[in-house]
């Protein structure tokens, strides 16, 4: 307290000294705008008066100064917010009313703005209002680019009392700093859980290995957060990990919560690398045949090392009279997410119905850096192509699918045939002359059937074949004796295992 | 704690000058006190010409200099277009006939930075919103000259007619 008390009486010895000092000159080319105290925090019961704002112009031009307060906000990235609309600057000028509003500022000049606190929002404790001081240069001739200037200082305003001040981590992103390659960026976001403006102390990042070494420490810079926000803090580390998987560990108080911890494991593919999504999409084209839908095909590719995702964005536009249709033909949105790295995946969309004339097809998508990419392809509807067209098409455009397809059709083949053949020599078996006794028929074998008689060749069975053809069949197995070469010994040879 | 009470008491000794200068009003409000930091300092120039390729199917660039004074460590400098244009520059009310009232495209801008501390965001589209160009969050300004860059894409189909005149409001606001 008796450090902010001193605080506070330097500052105002500082401004005091602006006010009875001596003349800025008359500015200089490298001069500036400038306000002091650029924040304050105040303890007190309005209304009454803040240590005045002191203003500066050492600059060389003139300026038109506008001041007017604003009620504050804080968004994640720290940064103060406010709006403009009328009625909420009527509710901070209520709340805070800097005079004067309005002045001119010669160069080389400085002069006093006073603030006055009139009063807090009903039912509230504290207030966290800006004041926007705006200098518009007034110059001669016309730049086409004209340059405002704008300071925001912040005050927060509040009752004497007590208040709790309590604070908890909420999460922890790891990312790569934009623009600066091997620089990790570690965002530990920080919520305000009391109802008092305060900010983190005892600070500090570990970088732990997977096996839980410490590997390296730093502490981070701490600043305000307003009771109910949340905020990320930046934390760059420049120590160079090599590939492997990590774990980030902060650690902060927050008023009365000690000791916050918050843990985000991490990997690396290389030096204070992290995987990076990247997603390409390319080979996009479009064909259609009149009467049928536009066909479009393209490549979408995950081209990073991580998962990533993108949504496509299709239309097809019927150019007519020197310009595309301004309503699309047809529109379709495909969405891809987490695609690994390395895969491929085949866009293959039929879109709307082409009639006669000349198309263009667009393709947009959003690449994981967040820029917008547009393919185009055009093509003239044709007419719908016979059967052996599309055959000749399919072979052309899908050559290997097609070979692939081809020799599994003859695979197929060949498997029905061998499959039909087993089949038939069954069925063959099943019709044997055979009996159960093993006997066979010579009125119904065949010619390879009868070979399996005992002294019967391929010459003999097609005798008895023959003969059966030609004489009808066998009224007994002794009528064997009747076929050319059959003497009554082979016909006994036979008889046992014969029948008819 | 030994140098501060002293130095506490030589301050309030300095601040007396300001009740003292003060009271010459006669209801002298009261005066509420509390810690109040830092300075705040901007010049960002009188504003910037396109010389070239300000035309249609031209890409016109400038730079500027921007000269900022902070002494928190942590601060932003946010960029936005307060005009009607809304990122846009707008044609002239006058000798604009026949042109298009805006550019088609807004103007782009970007801030680089010689200082090490300093984060430069990516080249921006200039908007109604505040949208940030720069920051740090361990790095002091003290009257530091940042590089402005500005960039207008110019469509071949756009049209501008000789001597209409483009223009629009460039916002800074250092917080």
């Amino acid at each position: 307290m008796f450090a902010r008390i001193a605080l506070s009486l330097s500052a105002l010895a500082i401004a005091g000294g602006l006010v009875a000092g001596p003349a800025l000159g008359q500015g200089d080319a490298n001069g500036q705008f400038g306000i002091t105290p650029a924040r304050r925090d105040v303890v007190g019961r309005p209304p009454g008066n803040l240590v005045p704002t002191r203003v500066t112009n050492t600059t060389k031009g003139q300026f038109a100064v506008t001041v007017f307060p604003v009620l504050l906000t804080q968004a994640v990235t720290g940064d103060f917010v406010f709006s403009e609309k009328p009625s909420v600057l009527n509710a901070a000028n209520n709340i805070l009313t800097p005079s004067p509003a309005k002045f001119l500022m010669a160069p080389g000049t400085s002069r006093t703005v006073s603030l006055r606190w009139n009063t807090l929002p009903a039912g509230a404790r504290a207030a966290y209002v800006g004041v926007v001081f705006q200098a518009v240069p007034l110059i001669h001739g016309k730049p086409n680019l004209r340059v405002t200037n704008r300071l925001l200082s912040i005050n927060f305003l509040r009752l004497p009392g007590r208040y709790r001040s309590s604070g908890r981590f909420s999460g922890m992103q790891v990312l790569q700093a934009p623009q600066q390659p091997r620089i990790l960026r570690f965002l530990p976001r920080v919520k305000n859980t009391g109802d008092v403006v305060d900010s983190p102390k005892r600070t500090s990042l570990v970088i732990e290995s997977a096996a839980g070494k410490h590997l390296y420490r730093q502490s981070w810079p701490g600043d305000v957060v307003l009771p109910g926000a949340s905020r990320d803090f930046v934390i760059d580390v420049k120590h160079v990990l090599g590939a492997g998987d990590y774990e980030a560990v902060a650690v902060m108080d927050f008023g009365a919560s000690r000791h916050q911890v918050v843990k985000t494991p991490f990997h690396l593919t290389g030096p204070n690398t992290l995987p990076s999504p990247a997603i390409t999409v390319a080979n996009f084209g479009a064909t259609g045949e009149i009467g049928k839908p536009a066909h479009l095909t393209a490549s979408v590719r995950s081209t990073g090392t991580a998962p990533a995702g993108t949504e496509v964005s299709l239309s097809v536009f019927r150019i007519t009279g020197g310009g595309s249709d301004n309503v699309p033909v047809a529109t379709r949105r495909i969405r891809y997410a987490g695609l690994a790295p390395g895969t491929r995946r085949a866009l293959d969309v039929r879109l709307g119905v082409v009639r006669a004339g000349h198309y263009r097809a667009l393709l947009r998508y959003r690449d994981t850096t967040d820029v917008v990419h547009t393919l185009a392809a055009e093509f003239d509807a044709t007419k719908q192509k016979s059967f052996w067209d599309r055959v000749k098409r399919f072979f052309r455009d899908h050559g290997v699918l097609a070979v692939g397809l081809l020799a599994l059709f003859l695979l197929l083949l060949i498997i029905l045939w061998f499959l039909r053949r087993q089949r038939r020599l069954e069925r063959e078996l099943r019709a044997s002359p055979s009996d159960s006794s093993g006997l066979v028929n010579i009125n119904t074998a065949t010619i390879t059937e009868l070979q399996a008689l005992p002294g019967v060749g391929p010459k003999a069975a097609e005798r008895i074949v023959e003969h059966r053809d030609e004489f009808g069949a066998f009224g007994s197995v002794d009528e064997l004796a009747k076929v050319s070469g059959f003497g009554p010994r082979r016909v006994a040879d036979v008889r046992g295992r014969a029948t008819v | 704690m030994k140098f501060r009470l002293p130095l506490a008491v030589l301050a309030t000794a300095a601040a007396l000058a300001i009740p003292a200068g003060s009271a010459m009003a006669a209801n002298t409000p009261e005066q509420l006190s509390g810690v109040t930091l830092g300075t705040l300092a901007i010049a960002a120039g009188t504003g910037a010409v396109f010389t070239s390729n300000f035309a249609p199917g031209g890409v016109a660039t400038q730079t500027g200099a921007l000269t900022a004074t902070d002494t928190s460590p942590s601060w932003s400098l946010k960029a936005r277009d307060a005009g009607t244009g809304a990122g846009h520059m707008v044609a002239a009310a006058t000798g604009c006939t026949g042109s298009d009232s805006q550019l088609t495209n807004a103007t782009q801008v970007s801030i680089t930075s010689p200082l090490g501390g300093v984060t430069p965001d990516a080249a921006i589209s200039l908007s109604g919103t505040d949208q940030p160009v720069a920051s740090a969050t361990s790095q002091l300004l003290a009257a530091n000259v940042l590089v402005t860059h500005y960039s207008v894409t110019i469509p071949t189909a756009q049209q501008m007619l000789t001597g209409c005149a483009y223009s629009q409001n460039v916002t800074y606001t250092l917080q």
